[in-house]
């Protein structure tokens, strides 16, 4: 199968995996007590106010014509408006994706260098101390939920050592200040992936610093640097590059709770604010634009793979 | 170790082989990698605690989820306890009560009739970002727009009274009521619906407005969104003087812990604390100041007087004299809340502290359920939200209600389906809770008249009697008729006794000591106007 066959198959399979996920997501929403309508309006809801407020919003037709209009406002690329606010939801969820972004990408860069530089340096010296302390670090890593390690982190560094802020996202103008206030979250975010990350990279280059060709490197009086970086971490980055895609994901499910704990703007708190207020076409449009992105580095993840072993590709 | 081709481990190899030059190397560059990394660290926190420190004076106080601040849309009090930083009226709460004085109005008359209001504006009070002096006609367009049913204003049915405003003069408006309205005044604070705004601003950022609102109060719009900080700074020419900080944040936090712990951490400057806990380590840090006082709200028990069991008035007194309220505020609310004595707290006006009282009195109780026909109790359900300590205050009930025999299951929702559940009028036994300002009627009509039901008295409570008290409060023209009027409410619905009324949550809130001027008031409003920071 060539490679734009194998992305076209890829990207058709997207549709009914998406469908599926927003049918369910909208059959939890509208099997939930309460109306949203209530929610909105609050206590001066009266009859009337909720009555014209549910048929505006087209709640009072029959769940199957809800769903087909639904799912054919979706296919045009309509997200619907919010409930609570009236704003596109489309819209309020670009200007908060790039703050998960940040905090996702922030997250995997502290990731990926804790991870993979321990990694690296547990299977260069394994069953030495540091070997140890990194196993230990990474299970704690894998362990600790998010919220659990996020108050740990805000207790040590923001309350106790006041380095870091808790809450924000800093003045947008300013990119310093931005990181300022990345560094705790993306930190919280991190931990679990880091520990996935070292113990791959550790058993990757494990296994590759046996092959011959490594012992070959090193009889040619290659340094001791080239040969783990260039020779063996080249040829173990396949399951570690793979762990980095799906880690990836995993980080934009961490932001949910991340930017909750930490007060931050974002997709995940969009949707927690979404579901709070009953707000069906926010929560919708949340966990579609969520479930697109983790398919989307699935995909890109599985193309890097195939760039980085030409095996992957002949096949 | 071998490999598993048998081979030598080139670990092993390595370190039989490797050449000193790189041992050495690998060392170097692990110790100068470690070097790097902790000099990264300790600059980056060098360079951002320098850049984080504030460059101006500002105040920091976190709020909640907010849909719009515009008058016509405000309903909430998330939205309400910062819209009057904003928003100006033509009359306000002084700070740190809700007596009404003079805003944008420096004075006013009332007709004796009570219908015809005449406010005189003050002369040379400004709009925010450039629009202009407030005057008549901007009264007569922020009303009218509320009253107007396109604007679809969700408080529009609170100023139904209007027949009419009139411009006199530039600095003279005049409002027409209908009949009487003896709180007329409290609907124009801006708390609500009172904010006088811009037509020009209006219908520069039409839907928009509520997210780019334009006052003339204390501090003028920066930024925010319904999910993002919102951001105001001093407006300069502010009719009363320049505010006392520059810039005021109200960080957008839904999760109290997240709170309290940024508070303690330096990054709030004040806090509302609802929990009894926090409460107890804040009131001994001798670096942060607390203030309390009872809240304007009230929590109560709602009981259907149409439906056994609770028809019978003399279940309904045995409910009452079955629960301990005083052990109810000390163990389960630990102190932050203060006893109810009626159907409205001490801090309205109007007040009325002589009235039937039904101490706690499980042997009553049993005598009055025998009385009743229910000499074995006998079983129910009642009805609460999730929310706060609802569910464990109703927890503590159900223990009492059963010591004397009323075997109560509990049903908890959370609010909006437990709303809808009420709203049908068909519950035995309800807890709801209900905050508003400090005008009696607002308290009362909702609770006692049989026309706001289903939304309100949903236990079904008529007393003919009372109804017409209720109509002849609000067009009363007197404070001492109302008096003499709401008094007589107050006796009478606590001898019919269709509610039990239990606690007011206390309004708490913490601060650091540099805070200097703040003024707590009880509907826990966050006026920052008076407030300074200390260097």
């Amino acid at each position: 199968m060539n490679g734009l066959t194998y992305l076209g198959k890829r990207l058709l399979l997207f549709i009914p995996t998406l469908i599926g996920v927003v049918s369910l997501v909208f059959l939890i929403l509208h099997a939930t007590p309460g109306s949203p309508a209530t929610r909105v309006l609050g206590e001066h809801a009266t009859a009337e106010s909720i009555a014209e407020f549910e048929h505006r919003m087209g709640l009072d037709r029959p769940l199957i014509e809800q769903y087909v209009d639904f799912i054919w406002s979706y296919a045009r690329g309509d997200f619907g408006k919010s409930y609570r606010t009236g704003e596109p939801v489309l819209e309020q969820i670009l200007s908060e994706l790039p703050y998960t972004f940040h905090l996702a990408i922030a997250g995997m860069f502290i990731a990926v260098l804790f991870g993979v530089t321990i990694g690296i340096i547990s299977a260069v010296k394994p069953n030495s101390i540091f070997d140890h302390l990194g196993r230990v670090f990474a299970l704690l890593g894998v362990s600790m939920p998010v919220f659990w390690s996020g108050m740990i982190l805000i207790i040590l560094f923001a309350l106790n050592l006041r380095w870091f802020p808790i809450i924000g996202v800093g003045d947008k103008n300013d990119p310093l200040d931005i990181l300022y206030h990345l560094v705790l979250p993306a930190t919280t975010i991190g931990l679990f992936s880091t520990g996935v990350i070292m113990r791959m990279t550790r058993s990757s280059m494990l296994e590759v610093l046996e092959q011959d060709y490594i012992r070959t490197a090193f009889s040619k009086g290659i340094s001791d640097v080239r040969v783990y970086l260039k020779h063996a971490l080249r040829n173990a980055a396949i399951p570690i590059v793979t762990i980095i895609g799906l880690s990836f994901g995993g980080l934009l499910g961490g932001a949910v709770l991340t930017e909750t704990v930490f007060a931050r703007n974002g997709i995940g708190k969009y949707l927690v604010d979404a579901i709070t207020w009953k707000d069906y076409p926010a929560a919708q449009g949340c966990i579609f634009t969520i479930s697109l992105m983790f398919l989307v580095l699935n995909l890109l993840t599985d193309l890097i793979y195939g760039f980085l072993d030409p095996r992957i590709r002949r096949e | 170790m071998k490999s598993a081709l048998g081979k030598v481990n080139v670990l092993e190899l390595k370190s039989r082989t490797k050449t000193i030059k790189g041992g050495a190397e690998m060392s170097r560059l692990t110790r100068f990698g470690f070097f790097a990394a902790v000099v990264l660290v300790i600059g980056m926190v060098f360079i951002m605690n320098t850049q984080a420190q504030a460059k101006e004076k500002q105040v920091r106080y976190p709020n909640g989820d907010w849909k719009s601040m515009d008058p016509a849309f405000i309903t909430g009090v998330i939205e309400s306890y910062v819209a009057m930083n904003i928003h100006a009226g033509l009359v306000t709460w002084d700070y740190g009560t809700t007596k009404i004085i003079p805003d944008l109005a420096e004075s006013w008359d009332v007709s004796q009739d009570g219908t015809l209001y005449t406010f005189k504006l003050r002369k040379g009070a400004k709009f925010h970002k450039g629009f202009g002096e407030v005057t008549a006609d901007d009264v007569k367009y922020s009303f009218d727009r509320i009253l107007d049913p396109k604007t679809g204003a969700y408080l529009a049915k609170t100023l139904s009274m209007v027949k009419e405003i009139k411009v006199v003069d530039k600095h003279t408006v005049q409002f027409v009521l209908e009949k009487p309205f003896a709180p007329f005044l409290m609907r124009l604070t801006s708390f609500k619906t009172g904010g006088i705004v811009p037509k020009a601003a209006v219908e520069k950022f039409g839907d928009k407005f509520g997210l780019n609102p334009v006052g003339a109060g204390p501090f003028e719009w920066v930024s925010g969104t319904p999910r993002a900080d919102m951001v105001l700074k001093a407006f300069d020419e502010y009719y009363g003087g320049r505010a006392k900080v520059d810039k005021v944040v109200f960080p957008h936090i839904v999760d109290d812990s997240t709170a309290y712990v940024a508070f303690e951490a330096g990054n709030l400057d004040l806090v509302n604390v609802q929990d009894p806990e926090i409460l107890k380590r804040y009131q001994v840090d001798p670096k942060i100041e607390i203030q309390s006082r009872p809240g304007l709200n009230i929590n109560y028990l709602v009981m259907n007087t149409e439906e056994k069991p609770f028809s019978d008035i003399k279940v309904r007194q045995a409910v009452a004299h079955a629960i301990d309220k005083k052990a109810l505020i000390e163990t389960v609310l630990k102190g932050l809340a203060t006893e109810l004595t009626g159907p409205m707290p001490s801090g309205c006006d109007f007040y009325e502290p002589n009235v039937a009282n039904y101490p706690y009195d499980p042997a009553m109780a049993k005598k009055l359920l025998t009385e009743a026909g229910y000499p074995n109790g006998f079983e129910t359900t009642l009805y609460t939200f999730i929310w706060g300590p609802a569910v464990n205050v109703v927890t503590a009930i159900q223990g009492m209600l059963k010591q004397v025999g009323i075997n109560a299951k509990i049903q908890a929702d959370e609010p909006t389906a437990n709303f809808e559940k009420v709203w049908t009028g068909k519950t035995p036994i309800a807890f709801f809770r209900l905050t508003r300002a400090s005008e009696p009627d607002d308290y009362l009509s909702i609770q006692l008249d049989p026309a706001s039901f289903p939304q309100w008295n949903f236990g079904h409570y008529k007393n003919p009697t009372v109804t017409d008290l209720l109509k002849q409060g609000i067009t009363a023209t007197t404070p001492s008729k109302r008096q003499e009027i709401y008094s007589t409410i107050q006796k009478t619905v606590m001898e019919d006794l269709p509610n039990v009324w239990l606690y007011s949550d206390n309004v708490t809130t913490a601060y650091h000591k540099y805070v200097k001027g703040f003024k707590l008031d009880a509907l826990w409003t966050k006026r920052m106007y008076t407030v300074d920071i200390a260097e």
